[in-house]
Parts: C-alpha cells; structure tokens; sequence
C-alpha cells in the first residue's frame, strides 16, 4: 500500500523544482508518449468542460445560438425547481445507500475468498462477473425482469410463502432499493481490490494476535480493518463518484421518465431530461456544473477525514 | 531514446494532431453535397424496411444519385436532430411532428416548399385542413405523410374468447368502465385488466378536454384546460381504477408509451389508447387479432383528423428540387406510395387513398373505415402545435396521474398540481 502514500508525499521541493525545470528537455519523450492522451483530454475533454461552463450562464436550446443570461440558470435552480430538489434527495439516498452496502458486502465476500478455500480463481471470477456486465443496458433489462410483476422475485415469493408480491421496480415505495441491490450485486471490482489488500496483510501479525489470545472480531478490528483502510478510503471515493454518477439503470428502468413519481430520478437523469428532451441546455451545463462541485466537494471531505482513519504503515505519525 | 525532438519539432506534431479538429471546428459542408440525400426518420423495424424499399426504388429511376437513410426510436430521434442542426449537418430530408413543426420552422431550420409547389410536389388534392397543418406563418415547410386520429385498440381475439362485445362507438365512459370491469372479472387472471390506464397518456386527457369543449393549449401557448377538467379526468379514471376495470398504478408504470411496453402488448389489458396508424405496429407485435375503435363519448367531439407525420427539407439542402423529389415519390407517386402504404396512416390525397384502396391489408382497411367514419360523425378541429414547454407539461401529466394512482393525492390536489406546475412552466418557457 506503499504506492499511495508516495504520491501524496510528493510534496514539490525547491530541488524537486529545479530538477523539473532542467528536466523538460530529458522528460520529452516521456510527454510525446504522453501526447494522444493529452491531446484528447484538451481537446475532446478540456474544452467541452470550459464550453459547458461557459452554457451553463446561458439560454441555449441547440437550434438558436446561446444567450448570455448570466446566473439566472443557477438561481432557477436553487429557488424555483423542486424537481431539483427531488433529483437531490434521491441521487443523496442513493450514495448513502448503495455505496456502504456495497463496499461492506465486497469486503465479507473478500474476507471469506481470503481464507484460502480451494478454488479460489473459480469464485473469484463468478463473483466478478455482474461488475463485467456493469452499468449495462442488458443487465438492466434484467433487473426490470426480476423485480417486475411477474419476476422471479415473486415467483419465489408465491413458491416459499403463497404471497403475491408487488412490482417492485414500478412502485415508488420500492423501486429506488431495486436499484440499490443492483449497485450492491455489482460488488465485484472493490471486492478484487479489497482481496488484494487483504493479500498484503502480513500473516504474521495474526498469528502473533492469535498466540496473544485475541479473538477473530478483536483480529478484525485491531489489524484487519486498520491495514486496510487504505484500500477501503480508495474504493470509498471511488464508489462514491461512481454512484453520483449512475445514469443507466434508472433510465433503462424508468424509460427515461425518472418515475414512477420521480421515485428514481437520479440527478444525471434529470440532467439529460433538461438537455436532451427539453432542449435547456444551458440550464443542463448548470446542473452538471453543480454535479462536479458536490462530486469534488464530496472527494475533498473524504481526503481531509484521511487523517482520522486511514493508516498508511509507512507512516511516521 | 537517441535523438531528442526539438520544440519546433513537437510544435509541428502538435499542429498534426490539432488539425482535423480545427477543421471540423470550421464546419466543412459535410451535409450538403450535391448528389447525395440524406433522409431521417423516427420509427420501428417495420417502417425502416417499407421506406428503405421506397428509396430504393427512386434510385433506381434517379441513376447517380446516392440517398443515405437514418432510423432511430421517437427519443433518440428529437435528440439527434437536435444536434445535427446545431452542429450544421442537418439530414436533407426530415421526418417532422406537428409538435416540434413550428419550432424548427421559425428557427430557420426548415426550408419553405411553396415554390417547388405544385411544379415538383403536388398536393392540391389534400385535405385541406391536413396540408393546412404543414404550414407555419403562412409558408408550407411539411408536407404531411398521412393522416391519424387518436383511437382505442383491443385484443378482439380475447373479447371473443370471454364472449365480450367489442367497444361501441355511441358507448359512455360508465359503460365503458363496466366492459373494463367484466372483462378483468371474467378473464380473471393475475395482473390481466380490461384496460391501459389512460391519465398517464397525455393525448388521452387532451381527448377528455376537448369532448369539454377546450384544448390542452390555446393559440397562443397557454394552459387551455381548467383544475375542474384535470380534476374530474383524475377522478373518472381513479374511479375505474378502483372497481378494477383499468390497471392498477403499478401495472400502469410499465407502461412507456411505445407498442413493445404497452398494457396491450405486454399482455396486461384488452383495450389501450394510442393512433390509429399504430395498428400496424401493434398488430405485427401481437398474436391476437387488434380492433379499433372510438372512444367512449363525451358531450363535444375530441377526436381529430391530424397529420401523423410529415416530410420537411432542411435550410441547408444543397439540392432541394431533389430532396422535394423524393418527398413527392414517396407520398404521391403511385410506386413510393404504395412501398410506404398506410404505415404512416391514411394518405391525405384522395388519388392516392383510392390508389391504395384495392390492395388494403387488414390493419389499413381498419384505419381508412374508421378515418371515414370519423370524417362522417365530425371530428373536433385540428388544435394549434403545442407550445415550447410542452414536453414537460406531458411529464407533469403522467406525474399527477401517477399521484394519484399510488394514491399520494387526490384527484382534486393532484390537478392542482398539475395546472399551477404547468402554468408555471409554460410562462418561463
């Protein structure tokens, strides 16, 4: 886990300055290696980022040129649209939920990988599999399958307990935790990094714990969880942009509509609905705009509370 | 690595790689080439293959000329045009809705037909008021392909099998509300209604509102219907809800408003709502045999003859004449007309109607009889294009319907809802 800390403690030095400056000509071949990824990200990235800036002060609806309005889309946004307000709530609910969820199931299920059962490859890749499919389209579909009206959710439920359930993906009451077990089904990616962490916690320290009469829940909260809090804060940020920025299922499961009631309107859905059906674009680029900031808001509070609860073992503190 | 790059060396590559975008930041033509002919249109796998064949067969008499064809879904389609005009690579030729007619036109989208008319298109024998509806300010930018009206569909197949008789066209909302309910009764079969339940269709309360002698939106943009309209049509519809005769709010969600998720074709109501050029589509993806018919009653007529869609030549088009060549093979020359036949609803020409009369499958000679039928009993006039804004005003109304199906609100403070939210909308747009 030492690979963390040595890029935040690449604090630029007066010498580590010099060495860059006189570096530049010996550092060429390294940025021309560089240059097609730089080249798309100021070309296809960079500058369709400061564009959006630039619309999102404006009243644009793609066919007529972008008006110059100033903050009026951003003080709509804040006093004047409750369907704002909606999006927020739901998108909140849904990084709150789905993402400690998740993050703790992956880690039970890397924990009970790493005890070193037989066929481990075999399991490893089966429980990788539904992150493979991903946000996707098709797994969508599926999901609309299962928790529909006559998905196999109910038709377990009909076989164990004679009762019909509901649809549960077109039930406002239901449907935005359909979407959460689908986030939390799709455990496998921080699953693989939490198992590669738990790889590089010396047996040692367990073996020692253990000779020293430590139970397995003091061996899981004295050395388990500290060694891996690295691994845990990077799947955290991780997990939690990822889940700001769900988009597919929610508009494959709702047909783009958010509904039923804006039960799973997600924010980035509500930004295409503005964009893309109502043709606002300019008050789209405020919301994405504004999606960035609590993204980068967000990211921050998770780097500053790095000092209560991530241990880096190469750490002099 | 031996040789390092100079600056001015990294300068040049920069220069390399930045070019083609600069250049495509300049906006070469693409678009318009003479020669070539692009045309779009929204619509399913059926529609794709009847207009590909009609486009073949103009090649085939235009040698040399080259005609590329985009097909998308409805959604994707708005958003695509969208940003093909934007970004000054518009399609020559575009299939256009009423709806969005006005706002292409008077953003300078469109190209005005009226001096290739009639030397290239000739639509003299059109009815009136559908050509009418192709024109914006005075000037004819669409040329409507067909004509459609809204209607009810049914799974006729299942009527009979439960010895049901089909919808009448003299039937009132309380009669039609007891066929919904003996038909869920006698079917009886889990998540099987006699209904779709049609608050969560927009077009469906604008059927409502006009048999109340008003419109969804008046000339000039506004809200053209009242709380008391909303509220009764949410009331009338939760009251058929709860004696079971339409499906119940759950079952309505699934519904997205297109021939693969609705009630019908899913295989959860008998009846549904939807235009009756849709049949096509509707019966290509059911194994019943679909009927059709008017809905129920109301005190004015609400039913209206429209154009279900149109062909507009964009602004841009580097060879009009031809673009409005296709335009005319497909919608009044004998050959095209009959490749497209009434997938896109009943031809507004009267040659072309009696052209396509002997060859009518099932679902055509359903649409032209009911068209007819129509005309006879007097449909409501055709209401202005809705406003800027009206997209959302749709997504408000299935969000009442919705809110009052889950049963967060009443009728009554649902349409409040839905009139102060939609008002609101409208004046900002």
């Amino acid at each position: 886990m030492t690979a963390f800390r040595d890029t935040a403690v690449a604090a630029p030095g007066l010498s580590a300055r010099r060495r860059r400056f006189g570096g530049w000509r010996q550092g060429l071949p390294g940025y021309l290696f560089l240059a097609p990824w730089l080249a798309g990200f100021f070309l296809l990235t960079l500058g369709p980022t400061l564009v959006s800036l630039y619309l999102s002060f404006t009243d644009f609806d793609l066919l007529r040129s972008p008006q110059w309005i100033g903050g009026a889309n951003y003080e709509r946004i804040f006093t004047s649209d409750p369907k704002f307000w909606t999006s927020v709530g739901v998108t909140l609910s849904y990084v709150a939920l789905s993402v400690p969820l998740k993050l703790g199931f992956a880690l039970a299920v890397a924990m009970w990988l790493n005890r070193g059962i037989a066929g481990l490859g075999i399991y490893r890749a089966i429980f990788y599999l539904p992150s493979l499919l991903g946000g996707s389209v098709a797994v969508a579909i599926l999901w609309k399958q299962v928790f529909g009206y006559d998905g196999l959710v109910n038709q377990l439920l009909w076989l164990v307990f004679g009762v019909n359930g509901p649809s549960w993906i077109s039930n406002p009451a239901t449907s935005l935790y359909t979407l959460v077990l689908l986030s939390v089904w799709q455990f496998g990616s921080p699953m693989i990094i939490f198992l590669a962490g738990l790889r590089q916690i010396p047996r040692d320290l367990y073996e020692a714990a253990s000779i020293d009469g430590a139970t397995r829940r003091q061996q899981l909260t004295r050395i388990t969880l500290p060694l891996l809090a690295p691994v845990i804060f990077f799947n955290l940020v991780l997990q939690t942009i990822e889940a700001f920025k769900a988009f597919t299922p929610a508009f494959i499961i709702s047909g783009g509509t958010g509904g039923p009631v804006d039960s799973v309107l997600f924010y980035t859905l509500y930004l295409y609905q503005q964009g893309f059906a109502y043709f606002r674009m300019g008050y789209a680029s405020a919301l994405a705009w504004i999606l960035l900031l609590t993204i980068a808001a967000f990211t921050a509070l998770a780097f500053l509370s790095q000092r209560y609860w991530v241990y880096y073992e190469d750490d002099p503190r | 690595m031996g040789k390092t790059v100079s600056r001015r060396e990294m300068l040049r590559l920069g220069a390399v790689i930045a070019a083609p975008a600069v250049l495509k930041l300049a906006g070469s033509p693409a678009a318009a080439q003479s020669g070539r002919l692009r045309i779009s249109w929204w619509g399913g796998a059926d529609r794709a293959k009847r207009t590909q064949a009609a486009i073949d067969a103009f090649k085939g008499r235009n040698a040399g000329l080259d005609i590329v064809p985009e097909s998308v879904g409805w959604d994707a389609y708005w958003t695509k045009l969208a940003t093909q005009v934007a970004g000054g690579n518009p399609p020559d030729i575009i299939q256009m809705d009423y709806r969005y007619l006005p706002e292409y036109a008077r953003r300078g989208a469109l190209r005005p037909l009226d001096d290739l008319i009639p030397s290239v298109i000739d639509p003299s024998d059109y009815v009136p008021s559908v050509i009418e509806a192709g024109k914006i300010d005075g000037k004819q930018y669409g040329i409507p392909m067909g004509m459609n009206s809204d209607v009810l569909l049914y799974d006729k197949t299942m009527l009979d099998k439960l010895g049901l008789p089909a919808p009448t066209p003299e039937m009132s909302w309380a009669e039609f509300t007891a066929l919904g309910e003996s038909i869920t009764k006698k079917a009886n079969k889990r998540g099987y209604f006699g209904a779709a339940d049609p608050s969560v269709m927009e077009p469906e309360l604008e059927y409502w509102v006009l048999t109340r002698g008003r419109a969804l939106y008046d000339a000039s943009g506004r809200l053209g219907f009242t709380r008391d309209d909303a509220e009764s049509w949410l009331a009338l519809c939760a009251e058929m809800r709860a004696k079971g005769a339409i499906a119940p709010a759950d079952i309505a969600a699934t519904d997205k408003i297109t021939i693969d998720s609705d009630l019908l074709t899913t295989g959860r109501a008998a009846i549904t709502f939807t235009n009756s050029n849709q049949i096509v589509g509707y019966q290509a993806a059911n194994k019943g045999k679909i009927g059709m018919a008017f809905h129920p009653k109301g005190e004015k007529p609400g039913e209206y003859l429209k154009p279900s869609m149109m062909l507009c030549v964009s602004a841009t088009a580097a060879d009009p004449k031809a673009a409005a060549a296709l335009i005319d093979f497909m919608v009044l020359k004998p050959d095209g007309a009959k490749l497209l036949g009434v997938e896109r609803g009943v031809s507004p020409s009267a040659k072309v109607r009696e052209l396509l009369a002997g060859d009518l499958d099932e679902t055509g000679r359903l649409q032209v009889d009911h068209l007819s039928a129509l005309s006879k009993r007097g449909p409501a006039p055709l209401p202005p294009a809705p406003p800027k804004g009206a997209a959302e005003v749709t997504a408000l109304i299935r969000q009442a319907a919705e809110k009052t199906g889950f049963k967060q609100l009443t009728p009554k403070q649902a349409a409040d809802q839905l009139v102060s939210e939609a008002e609101r909308i409208l004046s900002k747009a």
